[in-house]
């Protein structure tokens, strides 16, 4: 059979080949096999695929510019927790933002989207607008919060270095 | 579009026919009346910002294709795919189908309901999107981000697994190259 006559779909005609991939599809321990989990909003994917896509690419361009933020403030085995802490509070915060933030945010994603996939890159310029989007939406309460993530961490891990210690005395 | 789709029930494995179509209201209505009550008591998060979704961003949206199986009158698949955009990490000179959402109703989810209603939903819905895949002259190729509980379905189907993807919160992307029999 030449390949452009191989329908995908004739494998599920196929007893022994539907039963492996049905048990391999039931292994699965999540609610999508594909994709992020969308859970009740999986609706609204369907009907909206497109804005849904920019919504992901937008996410991930303030979470890129979050980490890279993060990863110049030297935190050490305490910028984990700061990060993920941060990504939590600006996922809140970006919400429901300014309409000049969401302006910002979506002229970035225009830029974005308007080069061709793998182009884009996240220049100073772009990592600067996007700081000052943080300095906006997170509080001196929320900045306090990020830092005591990692303090709590460092704290932590020190602390479970002194037995460790007191035994190899 | 309307194709048959032989899947199985998961009572007594008995093989039976399904219909995979074009999305249309029906689905949603389906999903709003039957699939969002049992999300909601699985604890589904809110955690998007709809007023990126909402604004109309100057592009074509041809690109987006919308897909569900039905038995039985029920809706008991979803899936949405990108035709246009995404290229191949293997050689970025070819485009794939980018799968952005396979999911079954929750009735078809071991981890939910056992039995489940129907068998192989998700992975018919997959071997669609390698067809839609050859139809579009990409020859198969597709790619995918998976969660990391799905993540050992795409490795157990020989999918190159290029690890966490930090442009999709560490996602795992998977792609089918060429297929070649």
């Amino acid at each position: 059979m030449a390949q452009d006559d191989f329908n995908f779909m004739d494998l599920l005609e196929d007893d022994d080949w539907f039963e492996a991939a049905a048990r391999r599809e039931e292994s699965v321990d999540c609610e999508a096999l594909a994709g992020y989990g969308w859970g009740t909003h999986l609706g609204a994917v369907m009907v909206n695929p497109q804005g849904h896509s920019h919504f992901v690419q937008l996410r991930s361009l303030v979470m890129q510019a979050w980490k890279q933020l993060v990863a110049e403030w030297d935190l050490g085995i305490g910028a984990e927790a700061a990060s993920a802490k941060g990504q939590e509070l600006i996922m809140e915060r970006l919400h429901r933002p300014d309409p000049e933030i969401q302006e910002t945010l979506l002229a970035l994603l225009e830029a974005k989207l308007s080069k061709p996939q793998g182009e884009w890159e996240m220049t100073e310029a772009v990592h600067s607008q996007i700081r000052d989007v943080f300095g906006k939406v997170l509080s001196q309460e929320d900045w306090k919060v990020i830092a005591a993530s990692a303090r709590d961490h460092i704290y932590s891990h020190v602390l479970k270095q002194e037995p460790v210690a007191v035994e190899s005395l | 579009m309307q194709r048959r789709v032989l899947l199985a029930r998961g009572h007594d494995n008995q093989r039976v026919e399904t219909l995979l179509v074009d999305l249309a209201q029906k689905h949603l209505d389906d999903f709003e009346a039957d699939w969002r009550p049992l999300l909601e008591q699985a604890g589904a998060e809110d955690k998007f910002w709809d007023w990126v979704v909402k604004k109309r961003i100057s592009l074509s949206s041809d690109n987006f294709e919308s897909y569900a199986i039905e038995y039985q009158g029920m809706t008991q698949g979803l899936m949405a795919i990108e035709t246009q955009w995404h290229r191949s990490q293997i050689d970025r000179q070819n485009q794939v189908v980018y799968v952005q959402a396979i999911a079954s109703a929750p009735w078809n989810r071991k981890a939910i309901q056992q039995p489940p209603t129907l068998r192989g939903v998700g992975t018919a819905l997959l071997l669609f999107a390698r067809q839609r895949s050859m139809e579009l002259g990409y020859e198969g190729r597709i790619g995918l981000h998976a969660l990391p509980g799905a993540e050992s379905f795409y490795d157990d189907q020989n999918m190159a697994d290029y690890g966490p993807d930090p442009d999709q919160e560490n996602l795992t992307y998977f792609e089918y190259g060429r297929f070649q029999r």
